[in-house]
């Protein structure tokens, strides 16, 4: 199997942060301001030639902010900023912006695969649509001014999500980390600093935004994914060498539990299903639709399982729901 | 918009300085104008050690050094204080890049390990026919926003001219 359609890259995202000149920043923003910074988004984006919607906190429910913040597209600190901060999307929810975040605007466009430079230039094209409108918070020598100087610069922040098992249970991770941070990237579990990677899922990033342009950043990152997917080809090689008997058993009970278990917490079935779509790389379980079958895994994330069911459920009714859901689904995709 | 801290001496003008004065073992502090400053400015503690131990440890969080701060900028724009900045790590608006320059340079340095922006800037995306055309598009909303038809047909024939009769 090529590097290319391994799945080891989940999804890639590319955001630009941005401040309008002449406006404070969202946390010093009283409500009026920040009004005016959504209406001006809005506006800005009408001459582009898509189509926006948006989204604003007052009008979101929980289950839709718990929904967006799960697909990655929506982050707390957005939700911490109160009723008048929104979040901006197109009709393919590629492009996501947040307004009212820590900065004024978060553009991000997240692809899914292994297309940072796809989904950069389909970024800058929106951020040069915005520019062309508004006057944006620019400084000749630093650059786009952000709310931390830690984003100064080009605003710029790359990143790939990328699937690890082979690396995470060869203990090779650490290494790979140590790495990445000598070419000033970071390693951190899916959700950020701290979370917890039960998946195996990671997100490497670019950390400098100063002193590089977008398309040295674009291309370190993506070199940078590219050699944590080889060794991550490497580590699954070493895997299967080192015990195939019990590399494959443990794959086939965790495809015995999500075809069979009568009650699945989400915890156990991205520890479950990362397996399984491990034993897919190997070819020790066949999928008839790759695509639906990765699309599995977000599906049954909390939020996204009742908004995909249109009703609201509790721990155990999410959990029997989860089960039954996820064993009908995955005994008719590898059937 | 956020408010803007007003000088505690005048009350009319808006702060510039900030500063903390230790008196019979109590911290207060004080937002002044540039004009009090320079009337009622900074006087010195009289216990001088407690006081730089204080600033100090207030600048190391972040990865900053240097003297410690013996008084606090305020940003006139938003009322960021350095004090917040090296508490936070946030900044309140773009103007505070240049009230806080020396202490952000420090930590942009530090951080970032350069001080030189070297990518895209927001004009790469506008010539000065869009810069033109954006503005006669305000100017076009604003003449129909108080219903002056004739200024708008005018500001359209222009917009026209601009964009080869496109809008």
């Amino acid at each position: 199997m090529s590097a290319r359609d391994s799945g080891i890259v989940i999804s890639s995202r590319v955001r630009l942060a941005r401040n309008y000149d002449g406006f404070v920043f969202p946390s010093r923003l009283d409500d009026e301001g920040r009004l005016k910074v959504i209406e001006k988004t809005e506006n800005a984006l009408k001459s582009s030639g898509e189509k926006f919607g948006t989204i604003r906190l007052s009008d979101m429910t929980d289950l839709q902010a718990e929904t967006l913040k799960e697909l990655h597209m929506i982050s707390d600190d957005l939700l911490r900023g109160g009723k008048n901060a929104a979040v901006i999307v197109n009709k393919s929810n590629d492009i996501c912006i947040m307004v009212n975040e820590e900065d004024h605007l978060r553009e991000q466009c997240i692809l899914k695969g292994n297309r940072l430079s796809q989904a950069y230039a389909k970024i800058s094209a929106v951020d040069d649509g915005i520019a062309s409108a508004e006057k944006i918070a620019f400084d000749p020598k630093l650059g786009y001014l952000t709310a931390c100087p830690t984003n100064v610069g080009t605003g710029l922040r790359a990143s790939a999500l990328m699937f690890l098992p082979g690396l995470g249970m060869t203990d090779s991770l650490a290494k790979c980390v140590s790495a990445a941070s000598r070419f000033d990237m970071t390693v951190r579990g899916e959700y950020g600093e701290g979370s917890r990677s039960g998946g195996y899922l990671y997100q490497i990033s670019n950390q400098k935004t100063l002193g590089v342009s977008e398309e040295e950043i674009i291309s370190s990152v993506a070199s940078a994914v590219e050699q944590i997917e080889q060794s991550e080809i490497l580590a699954r090689k070493a895997l299967l060498e080192s015990n195939e008997v019990m590399l494959r058993d443990g794959i086939m009970r965790a495809y015995g539990v999500l075809t069979n278990a009568y009650r699945l917490t989400f915890k156990e079935f991205e520890e479950k299903f990362a397996l399984v779509k491990l034993g897919v790389y190997y070819g020790f379980v066949s999928v008839s639709d790759k695509q639906a079958f990765e699309g599995m895994l977000d599906k049954y994330r909390p939020a996204n399982m009742m908004t995909h069911a249109k009703k609201i459920m509790n721990d155990n009714e999410r959990d029997l729901y989860r089960a039954a859901n996820v064993a009908a689904e995955l005994r008719s995709l590898t059937a | 918009m956020a408010d803007i801290r007003m000088c505690d001496e005048c009350g009319i003008r808006p702060a510039v300085y900030y500063e903390t004065n230790m008196i019979n073992g109590m911290v207060t502090e004080r937002y002044l104008c540039e004009e009090c400053k320079k009337k009622h400015g900074f006087v010195k503690t009289s216990v001088p050690d407690l006081f730089d131990g204080f600033f100090a440890a207030l600048t190391q969080p972040f990865g900053m050094f240097g003297e410690p701060a013996r008084e606090n900028r305020v940003c006139p724009t938003c009322g960021c204080t350095a004090e917040s900045y090296t508490k936070t790590g946030f900044l309140g608006c773009p103007d505070c890049y240049k009230t806080f320059e020396p202490l952000i340079m420090r930590s942009v340095a530090k951080l970032q390990k350069d001080v030189k922006h070297t990518g895209k800037t927001p004009t790469d995306a506008r010539s000065p026919e869009e810069l033109r055309y954006n503005e006669l598009l305000k100017k076009r909303e604003e003449a129909v926003a108080v219903e002056d038809f004739q200024l708008a047909a005018k500001i359209n024939d222009e917009m026209k001219k601009l964009k080869g009769g496109a809008k």
